[in-house]
């Protein structure tokens, strides 16, 4: 029998804040797989030392070795920060999990000199989003495709996303969405009640950064228009010019309830995990952590209606375009409909969005990959024929084919 | 220098502020005007009127030179073929004349130009080539003038674009033939200036537009083309010659090149090179979210920017080593507009995607 058979493989995570998952997504997904396939594999975790103190810093942690690189993992650094991980961990393992695309520039070198097995998630479609200039833009474009082309496995955590991978790249993209089984339902205590008043009665809710892209604006001018249930809707409001006009605008609103960022998560979860109603505006890319997250707390969901929400929540949610059918879809909510929407999106997160699950999966991949030679594609065969030969064949409507 | 310098050019400004109104109203009646269709970027019918203005507006204003002793009537058989070119333009622009049609004419005018001795006779030097043999300096002056002309009607695309570059272009001529002390040459070149300028202020405004129509842009591609073959010429044996063969290449650069590239890209994607479409380097700066007038003083932008990459390339090394670098210049930005405009229409398509599913 092979010795690498029964060896452990070694596993680096590149492309995170780090561990002590403080963080988005990504830490948490860390975090999780560290938990779950700790004791199958050797995971080694690259770490921001812009985000952790020297004094905070660990060599180990819950038996994954950390590694710190003084780079922040967002932004502009993170290019050289995901390089400088892949380079380094191209010493050490077997699998490199990147997450994220900024270090992709380095993947075809990575692929062409080593046998080093790569798996990376694009996650989401980062260089559509209005945040970047157009610089960032162009690099993340440009490295995306790198990343996919380049990569043994690519991930979306979203189906929509493995549409796109499919027609731009040819690519098939595997899907991983991310767990949601540590948040907490918390129950309501007197002392919340007594901060929080609204804690008494129906309430909607929504938390997100103030961009325009979650429709924070829509979503409060309908709130505006309509008397069912007031709107509670925390987010880093003085951040930047939209959230202070938006703060200034329906502050004073008595259906509207503006909130600070609230970082105590334990009254965040006091104050989501009761609304009876989530709203989620976001429209970017992939599958959002917080949307998943709300429901598997059980919450009832009205979502911007954009393909990838409407995959998360398995159609089964309710949805808006715009503001004329958000307020239309708030005016005809009823408590019983509020309810069994609620039971089937925890359904759904109990069965798709649990980390054992999600680590599981990764584990198939890292799996798979280490058996990989080729990537696989979604174009098919006859592609790669000729078109005189097609001709010749009779198959000449098939030399455009289109499967989506 | 003589005061006519600056009278002809003032003149033919004044001249182009007086004729095109008088066009435009003249357009609307027998109908002479470019309806929008999908590859039009404007939305109102417009008078096609500014290269049959300018023609009118020029040829008064050097007419203003017939008392000096300049001998511009020398140039009166060059300014038949351009004349006749403008009627073809002219007709084009009523009735869409056919490609080959039109193509034959411009021939058939290349030849007589050829035949007034305006030829290229020589490479000097350019990839190591000189003198050329008799068969290759008619086809290469074939070739040069129908190619240089096309080229310059395809970039007619955005208001102010190929009136922009042409004004960069004679400015860039003027000081060549200031410099071979051609200033005969000089004082037309400034003419023209002075009457694309007379144009712009109708090209640019809203209210009054009106646009060059193919009689323009095959016009002035044709004066260009034919002054700097006639440059190069005038400086054959003089110590200016590179300098000269320089600033005409970098003049002509972006249109042939545009050109090419587009038809290059057709070819590949197995259509006819002269199925139109919306990949003209203008097409594509328009993608990048810029207005009309920003586009088209960007390419002009470009156009000056090429000519001091290849100036300086020059000083520095030689002919061979500019023209790389300007194409260079030219292939480098127009690969980052072709990419940014994929992004664009991926960006569009995820759109799609994202609201059907």
């Amino acid at each position: 029998m092979d010795k690498n058979m029964i060896s452990k493989k070694k596993i680096a995570i590149i492309g995170t804040v780090g561990v002590p998952a403080n963080y988005g997504g990504f830490e948490t997904l860390a975090e999780h797989l560290i938990e779950d396939l700790g004791q199958k594999h050797d995971i080694t975790v690259f770490c921001s030392g812009k985000k952790y103190a020297k004094s905070e810093r660990k060599s180990s942690y819950k038996g994954a070795t950390l590694k710190y690189l003084p780079f922040d993992a967002n932004g502009i650094q993170s290019i050289p920060y995901d390089t400088l991980s892949i380079l380094y961990s191209l010493f050490f393992a077997d699998v490199l999990l990147v997450l994220g695309v900024a270090g992709a520039w380095i993947l075809p070198f990575v692929r062409i000199f080593t046998n080093k097995k790569i798996i990376i998630s694009i996650d989401g479609i980062e260089w559509k989003r209005d945040k970047w200039n157009v610089f960032a833009k162009w690099y993340l474009f440009w490295a995306e495709g790198l990343a996919v082309k380049y990569s043994h496995i690519d991930i979306s955590d979203n189906e929509a996303i493995q549409d796109y991978t499919a027609s731009r790249y040819g690519s098939l993209s595997r899907i991983i969405e991310y767990g949601a089984d540590h948040t907490m339902k918390v129950p309501i205590t007197t002392e919340a009640t007594e901060q929080y008043p609204f804690l008494k009665g129906l309430y909607a809710f929504k938390v997100c950064r103030i961009e325009p892209e979650n429709n924070v604006h829509v979503i409060l001018e309908a709130f505006t228009k309509t008397n069912k249930m007031p709107l509670v809707i925390v987010g880093n409001w003085d951040k930047s010019a939209y959230g202070q006009s938006l703060k200034v605008q329906y502050s004073d609103h008595p259906n509207i309830q503006i909130l600070d960022p609230i970082y105590n998560q334990k009254q965040l979860d006091v104050l989501r995990g009761n609304a009876s109603l989530y709203v989620h505006g976001h429209s970017a890319g992939g599958t959002n952590p917080s949307l998943v997250e709300a429901m598997y707390l059980g919450l009832p969901i009205l979502s911007f209606g954009v393909s990838y929400n409407r995959v998360t929540t398995e159609n089964r949610a309710l949805y808006f375009d715009g503001l004329d059918n958000l307020i239309q879809a708030i005016n005809e909510i009823y408590l019983a409909k509020l309810k069994s929407i609620g039971e089937e999106m925890g359904k759904i997160a109990k069965r798709r969005y649990t980390w054992s699950y999600i680590a599981f999966k990764y584990d198939l991949l890292i799996e798979e990959a280490l058996l990989a030679q080729d990537k696989m594609e979604v174009v098919p065969e006859i592609k790669n024929i000729p078109y005189s030969q097609l001709l010749e064949l009779g198959q000449a409507h098939n030399k455009t084919n289109y499967n989506f | 220098m003589y005061s006519i310098h600056i009278i002809g050019p003032l003149a033919a400004i004044l001249m182009t502020l007086l004729v095109i109104p008088v066009l435009r109203k003249i357009a609307f009646r027998i109908n002479m005007v470019d309806k929008p269709n999908f590859r039009k970027v404007h939305t109102l019918p417009i008078p096609l009127v500014g290269g049959v203005g300018i023609f009118i507006a020029t040829t008064l204003a050097l007419g203003l030179t017939l008392p000096f002793d300049l001998d511009i009537l020398g140039f009166k058989n060059i300014y038949l073929a351009m004349s006749i070119l403008l009627m073809m333009g002219v007709i084009d622009d009523f009735y869409e004349l056919r490609a080959t049609m039109k193509l034959g004419i411009q021939l058939v005018l290349a030849h007589f130009i050829f035949s007034q001795g305006i030829k290229i006779e020589s490479l000097h030097g350019i990839f190591g080539i000189y003198e050329l043999a008799d068969w290759m300096q008619y086809g290469l002056t074939l070739v040069v003038i129908a190619g240089a002309v096309n080229a310059f009607n395809l970039m007619d695309g955005i208001d102010g674009l190929a009136a922009g570059l042409a004004i960069a272009g004679f400015a860039v001529f003027t000081i060549l033939a200031v410099l071979s002390s051609q200033y005969l040459l000089a004082l037309v070149f400034l003419t023209y200036i002075g009457g694309l300028m007379g144009f712009l202020r109708f090209n640019l405004s809203k209210s009054q537009k009106v646009f060059m129509g193919d009689a323009g842009s095959l016009m002035m591609g044709f004066i260009l083309v034919v002054s700097g073959i006639r440059l190069i010429q005038s400086a054959q044996s003089t110590a200016n010659v590179s300098l000269v063969i320089l600033g005409v290449v970098a003049v002509m650069l972006i249109p042939v090149f545009d050109a090419l590239r587009v038809f290059r890209k057709r070819l590949k994607s197995g259509k006819s090179p002269f199925n139109p479409d919306k990949t003209h380097l203008h097409h594509l700066v328009l993608t990048t979210g810029l207005r009309h007038k920003a586009s088209s003083l960007g390419i002009v932008g470009l156009m000056s920017g090429i000519i001091l990459i290849g100036f300086i390339s020059y000083q520095l090394s030689g002919l061979t080593i500019a023209f790389v670098s300007m194409l260079f210049m030219f292939s480098f930005v127009t690969s980052l507009l072709q990419f940014h405009n994929r992004l664009m229409s991926w960006k569009s398509k995820i759109k799609r995607m994202e609201s059907t599913g």
